[in-house]
């Protein structure tokens, strides 16, 4: 078996985190750890934000009726702080070794990080910029100029590189789009023979080289490019306006994660959502802790190599308490990652959002129909007819609400209240309009849920013979 | 079970404040103060939710977004009615 200390295997922990973060989320492009100021022995990050006021007239004196400019670096702490536990019996992790396999722990971060973490970063972090859009770039995709079907794409693109722009900013812009809204976008672009360049963003994640034998790490981020526009397609379910977060804590939240809160009407979907590069930051650091090695491995002065580590990693990711598992049966670590995001006050009228209408939630339909005898549905003019209307539901109460779709030729009771059977083969609870028949000809009987008639329930045609 | 909800515009939290693991991250979330909100009543105290409340809650997003639980028989009968 290949000889590794603790050292080794944890800076190559240290460079699959970085990779595999950068790979798999989308704002992520964000984080750009040269810019901010990370301690990496506590949570607080200090983050540059600009303000400044409009220029004034000199009047002969610095200072006196010019505008003001500041430059503060806000202490910063991350809102969501996440953690993972991670644990793989030594003879699997062995194994991958002596396979020359990607070390199986690593795997398990890794597998993490794709498909639950990268995920719940940019779902988070996209709800929070979305909420900070200013209020007159916020666009429905209903809206003319903002649509996102193949046809009407190209012209909503056109409109924010325009929004932009008379914001006063031209440099590059971050543009995320969900899955269904760059389908369209590429039709669009096909059908037009057009062909969007290919960019590459370097982000450089270490100070230099991590350790010896291990060179510096730089990240390469590619993105589509229309002008100014960095087309970034975004997974439909991370681009949400409303978002739970589980605290894999309580009763109802052990699966941890988040989960899209569509139950609510002021939910909506992020179609498209652009940021200029310089208008937001994303905070997001990796502490890994407690990484222990099975026993029979060496460690060779791995405190002092692991701290010398983590000051070349800006702080974006830092390695604690490293060693020897004392139980010598598996490699275990701690995976707990604290991130968060925030648009620049003075760049939220630079972003735009296209989003989906918020939605009317209907209540799930609970059915009924209409029973008994034929002579019920038909009557001459001015005869009555009561109809029975039977609920699906057993032993509920409540009002059903009646319409008749053509009242020249029926009418029926607005409303009735559901009676509960007490006895007989059919119990469930039921009620009885009156139909009133009137000139010839049909009319649709509609059973609602509702007093506002949007539940429908059942329905049943009525004749009158005239 | 006293359930606070906590949001920010975007990301929506419940935390349970009988659970001293949950009302941890809940004091800290707050004191950090990062454009979170707790939801009030009308007097300014945090508004509770019982436990029921929020299971219910989670249950209809999950409704909501297409991956439901298994459905009982006459809920069965009322999807094939729909898609019909």
């Amino acid at each position: 078996m290949a000889d590794y200390t603790v050292y080794e295997g944890v800076v190559a922990y240290a460079k699959q985190l970085l990779i595999g973060f950068a790979q798999n989320s989308k704002v992520a492009i964000f984080n750009d750890p040269q810019k901010q100021i990370l301690d990496i022995k506590g949570k607080e990050t200090k983050i540059r934000e600009i303000e400044t006021a409009g220029a004034g007239d000199y009047t002969g004196a610095w200072g006196d009726g010019v505008g003001t400019a500041e430059s503060n670096y806000r202490s910063y702490y991350a809102p969501y702080d996440r953690t993972f536990s991670a644990s793989v019996d030594s003879v699997k992790e062995a194994q991958s070794f002596v396979e020359g396999a990607k070390p199986t722990l690593n795997g398990v971060m890794e597998a993490f990080i794709k498909t639950k973490l990268a995920p719940e970063v940019d779902t988070a972090i996209l709800a929070r910029f979305a909420s900070q859009v200013a209020a007159g770039n916020i666009h429905v995709n209903s809206a003319s100029g903002y649509g996102i079907t193949k046809d009407t794409i190209l012209e909503t693109i056109a409109n924010i590189e325009k929004d932009v722009a008379n914001a006063g900013y031209d440099g590059d812009v971050a543009t995320f789009i969900s899955a269904t809204a760059n389908a369209a976008l590429e039709q669009a672009l096909l059908a037009k023979n057009i062909l969007a360049n290919e960019v590459v963003i370097k982000r450089a994640m270490t100070r230099d080289e991590i350790a010896e034998g291990f060179g510096p790490l730089e990240i390469e981020i590619r993105a589509r490019k229309i002008n100014n526009l960095l087309i970034i397609p975004v997974p439909d379910d991370r681009m949400v306006g409303k978002v739970y977060m589980l605290n894999g804590i309580d009763p109802g939240q052990q699966n941890g994660g988040v989960l899209p809160a569509k139950n609510l009407s002021t939910y909506f979907d992020i179609n498209i959502i652009a940021i200029p590069l310089d208008a937001a930051f994303a905070n997001i650091r990796h502490i890994v802790s407690n990484l222990f090695t099975p026993a029979n491995l060496d460690a060779v002065d791995t405190a002092e190599n692991i701290n010398l580590v983590n000051e070349k990693l800006f702080g974006v990711l830092t390695l604690e308490n490293c060693g020897i598992n004392q139980l010598a049966d598996g490699y275990k670590a701690n995976l707990r990652c604290l991130y968060g995001g925030d648009i620049f006050q003075i760049y939220r009228d630079a972003c735009v959002l296209v989003k989906g209408a918020t939605q009317v939630q209907a209540v799930a339909p609970v059915r009924g129909e209409f029973v008994g005898a034929a002579s019920a549905l038909s009557g001459a003019d001015g005869a009555t007819s009561d109809l029975k209307f039977a609920f699906e539901e057993l032993n509920c109460s409540g009002t059903v609400y009646f319409t008749s779709s053509v009242t020249a030729k029926a009418t029926v009771d607005a409303s009735e209240t559901l009676t509960v059977p007490t006895e007989g083969t059919d119990m469930r609870p039921y009620c009885s309009p009156t139909v009133t028949f009137d000139a010839a000809g049909d009319s649709v009987i509609t059973a609602w849920a509702d007093n506002s008639h949007t539940i429908k329930l059942a329905e049943v045609t009525v004749t009158s013979t005239g | 079970m006293a359930y606070v909800k906590v949001t920010d515009g975007g990301v929506i939290r419940f935390f349970d404040l009988n659970n001293p693991k949950s009302k941890a991250v809940y004091n800290e979330l707050v004191k950090n103060n990062t454009g979170y909100n707790t939801v009030v009543e009308k007097d300014g105290s945090p508004k509770e939710f019982t436990e029921e409340q929020v299971k219910e809650t989670f249950e209809k997003a999950i409704e909501a977004s297409g991956k439901k639980k298994k459905k009982t028989i006459t809920e069965a009968s009322r999807a094939v009615a729909d898609e019909e």
